[in-house]
């Protein structure tokens, strides 16, 4: 028995000149991780490596302790997948998708697809032709939550909707996680939506992880600073995570234990994950 | 079990992906159109004597649309039958069974479309000149379906090793592999189908080489026949073994829980 609902262990895949290096983190039984990462970063090749869509050359994926492999009845019944975009043939109704998919799963929840049918505004009898990409993405959430999987995977699924409809998608997986204790994996590159619900960031870039921690954590590890034109020096540059110019001076992440934070002509702020995103993408 | 069986097929069937044309960049396009071209070009000059009926060209035709569809179903990038909890072993075995039942459907779609089209044709004909119509079927239709017996069997086996032989390539993941493969397929099948017809004679009531009534009158029919059962077998047990490696085993060789 683990703790962990998905651990990831020296994950290495090639898919044409990109490949993912030694990827290592695990997401722990009732908590949501965020994957972030610049469009190109390799989330999307991650995930499909992680679910077998594209073969690992090294390194194990174990869900609940046991490989994909040879053991998909047990974890697909286990898992909730919401790709990156619709998988479900568009010239099908969603009640069609219900049908050719609900025989599988032992607990399809019949109730459930129709209420988050509801909630979610859409019609079942119409074409997923017919859908906005927003309510395709809507569609492919409500199929991946029907058989009340313990770990949700979820590629990019805010990535076409509207702030309102993103907000909706973000209240779901909130309420999800407090009513019933499930893990879930959420790439995206709109960081704000996991201000609100990760406890967890691990950032890849260029098929790397950068780093994986809670979020909580690593938002207390660095600190934004603020520092003006006549007070740089090559000292501060160096403790420096990344380093933009602004009109003011200069914006740069450093270490909330370096030095600069008791600077007089240094001011620093909490960062948010889009920072930290941005100035560890710019270091590398 | 059956009703499972059935639900994957359905599953499978659905899980194609619509032929888009506006994403397809235009010499792919036109590569495709040539490779139609060149397989209807080959096919006809095969099976084409003075006539060509669909006993000749059917079971050929339907087994090559079956593989291109298990080939769009398997190596989508969207492959929705792997969504959902079943095991690999189960996986190749319904995909096996998919390329029989599609030309099954087709076959059976394809035999009502021409029995309502020629039935509705003579009826239309028989109401409108009664006369014109004898009260008995023409003796040559009899004499035609004896005389191709050997001819249908034929295709059958070559139907057959189509279906499993091109299913099984289909499970190869690298693209370039897979295609290099379908096209040293291609080759050996229809060199064997022309030298096969290199052999064969002249029909007796038509002026060239009828595929299925030349192969039937050849003094070799029958050790050709007991030859092409026996490589069926083979290609086909060979083909799943295949399918299955491909498919089901590991190369790092994951353990299985029996849960």
């Amino acid at each position: 028995m683990t703790n962990n609902a998905l651990e990831i262990n020296n994950l290495n895949a090639s898919i044409g000149n990109f490949s993912l290096q030694d990827v290592n983190f695990s997401v722990a039984k009732g908590t949501i991780m965020g994957l972030v990462g610049k469009n190109g970063a390799g989330k999307t090749s991650l995930i499909k490596t992680i679910l077998d869509i594209i073969p690992e050359t090294a390194g194990e994926v174990l869900f609940d302790g046991i490989s994909m492999f040879g053991n998909e009845t047990i974890i697909k019944g286990k898992i909730g997948v919401v790709y990156d975009s619709l998988i479900y043939p568009v010239n099908l109704k969603p009640v069609k998708v219900k049908k050719v998919i609900a025989p599988f799963y032992k607990n399809f929840d019949h109730k459930k697809f129709d209420e988050l049918m509801k909630h979610f505004e859409l019609d079942p009898n119409k074409r997923l032709l017919a859908y906005s990409k927003g309510m395709q993405m809507k569609f492919g959430i409500v199929m991946a939550l029907c058989h009340n999987p313990d770990l949700i995977i979820l590629d990019e699924p805010t990535a076409g909707l509207d702030p309102i409809a993103r907000a909706e998608v973000v209240d779901l997986l909130l309420e999800l996680m407090q009513k019933e204790e499930r893990s879930i994996l959420f790439s995206t590159h709109i960081t704000s939506d996991l201000e609100k619900i990760a406890d967890y960031i691990t950032m890849i870039d260029n098929g790397k992880i950068v780093f994986s921690q809670g979020k909580d954590e690593m938002l207390d590890m660095y600190s934004l600073a603020h520092i003006d034109k006549e007070a740089m020096t090559d000292t501060i540059k160096a403790e420096l995570i990344g380093i933009k110019e602004t009109a003011f001076g200069y914006e740069g992440l450093c270490a909330t234990k370096s030095k600069l934070t008791n600077v007089s002509q240094i001011k620093t702020v909490r960062p948010t994950i889009e920072d930290i995103m941005v100035y560890m993408g710019s270091k590398r | 079990m059956l009703k499972k069986l059935i639900a994957y097929q359905r599953l499978l069937l659905n899980s194609m992906s619509p032929i888009e044309g506006k994403g397809q960049n235009s010499i792919k396009g036109l590569l495709n159109i040539l490779f139609v071209f060149i397989f209807v070009f080959v096919t006809i000059s095969i099976f084409m004597g003075n006539s060509i009926s669909s006993n000749e060209i059917g079971p050929f035709i339907l087994s090559v649309a079956s593989v291109w569809m298990i080939n769009r179903i398997l190596n989508n990038s969207h492959r929705m039958f792997e969504t959902v909890p079943v095991s690999r072993k189960y996986t190749v075995f319904n995909i096996f069974l998919l390329s029989i039942v599609n030309v099954l459907i087709a076959f059976v779609i394809l035999w009502v479309f021409m029995l309502v089209l020629i039935g509705s044709i003579v009826g239309i004909g028989y109401l409108v000149f009664p006369q014109g119509f004898s009260q008995s079927p023409p003796d040559t239709i009899v004499y035609q379906i004896v005389d191709t017996t050997k001819g249908s069997i034929l295709m059958l086996f070559i139907a057959m090793i189509i279906l499993f032989a091109g299913t099984a390539i289909t499970f190869i993941r690298s693209q370039k592999l897979r295609n290099c493969s379908f096209a040293g397929f291609t080759i050996i099948g229809y060199g064997c189908l022309f030298v096969l017809k290199g052999y064969m004679p002249i029909a007796p009531n038509s002026t060239r080489v009828e595929f299925l009534q030349s192969f039937s009158i050849m003094p070799q029919a029958n050790a050709i026949l007991i030859c092409t059962a026996v490589t069926t077998v083979v290609i086909c047990i060979a083909s799943v073994f295949m399918g299955y490696k491909l498919y089901v085993i590991n190369p790092k060789g994951s353990k299985q829980i029996n849960k």
